[in-house]
């Protein structure tokens, strides 16, 4: 997906290693996800 | 070979796929078949034991999918060869099929052994599960076992013929099921090379948020891993791999983007 991204003319695309996964396990502060907004806009 | 190794052998064979080693399973099922069918052992019981041990196998992965839920399937993402697609590409279709991809996921490389897993993610009742990997078990096994017993005679030929090569005929397979190996492995090697090359870690993401540097986030999973999982990281837009192509606009041009899954 990275790579479509970068077909599409977005400069600078990259994934983060370890996901969300290595975000929760360093400590990071993370928000509540509300299911609606990704259903409303789609 | 008697009956009791060849019993042995189709077992293994099955398990050690079903594990997720690189194993063919499905051509020394065709092998056990024919050679039972030739008299080294019963078809039915080839049939069964197929069947038997990936249900076996799928059970163990379907428990383990439960208690450890993602990290199980990156590490059998890790395994095959293209782990980021794996992940994506298993999620999608698991969600799309749901346990109906258990019918038909011994068919389907990659799909193998990460059905099971990912249904004990999504908390599928046991039974439920048995049901469907037993059944979808049953299907691939009795392909083999059909083939095998159909065309016994030229699967035996085929076998004899490479048997008059001898002790060198057996080296030379297994040196090139061993190179096989070997050249996966290389090509998963340098894949995660340039992958690594180019990624954050979230130690780096979080540094740069710190520092307000103007990042758009993209959060990237499924609607099944965010109901799993309910948080993100903060400011992060959620696009599921499936609504990918026509929501990628949202995604502002003018910065630097950093996407994630689980």
């Amino acid at each position: 997906m990275a790579r479509l991204l970068h077909d599409k003319g977005y400069a600078s695309v990259r994934p983060m290693l370890g996901g969300l996964d290595a975000w929760l396990e360093a400590g990071f502060p993370v928000e509540a996800v509300v299911l609606e907004e990704s259903a409303a806009a789609s | 070979m008697s009956s009791l190794l060849n019993y042995l052998f189709v077992f293994s064979a099955s398990l050690a796929e079903n594990i997720g080693l690189p194993v063919p399973a499905w051509p020394l099922i065709v092998i056990s078949a024919a050679a039972a069918a030739d008299g080294h052992g019963s078809v039915m019981l080839v049939f069964i034991l197929a069947a038997l041990a990936a249900v076996a196998a799928d059970y163990g992965w379907f428990l383990f999918g439960r208690k450890r839920g993602s990290k199980v399937l990156r590490l059998l993402c890790s395994i095959s060869l293209n782990p980021d697609s794996c992940v994506r590409n298993t999620q999608a279709t698991f969600e799309h099929y749901g346990l109906k991809s258990l019918l038909v996921s011994k068919f389907v490389p990659g799909l193998n052994t990460i059905a099971p897993p990912m249904a004990g993610m999504l908390k599928t009742p046991t039974g439920k599960f048995l049901l469907f990997d037993g059944v979808g078990a049953m299907l691939w096994s009795a392909t083999a076992v059909l083939v095998g017993f159909i065309w016994h005679r030229e699967v035996d030929r085929i076998l004899g013929g490479a048997s008059k090569f001898g002790r060198g005929g057996l080296l030379l397979a297994a040196a090139l099921v061993g190179g096989f190996a070997a050249f996966k492995y290389y090509q998963r090697r340098r894949y995660y090379a340039t992958l690594r090359a180019a990624r954050l870690s979230a130690e780096e993401v979080h540094a740069m948020v710190q520092q307000g540097t103007d990042l758009v986030i993209v959060d990237l999973r499924s609607r099944s891993s965010l109901k799993v999982v309910p948080t993100k990281v903060p400011g992060a837009l959620l696009i599921a791999p499936e609504e990918f192509e026509q929501r990628y606009q949202i995604i502002p041009r003018e910065h630097d983007v950093v996407m994630y899954c689980t």
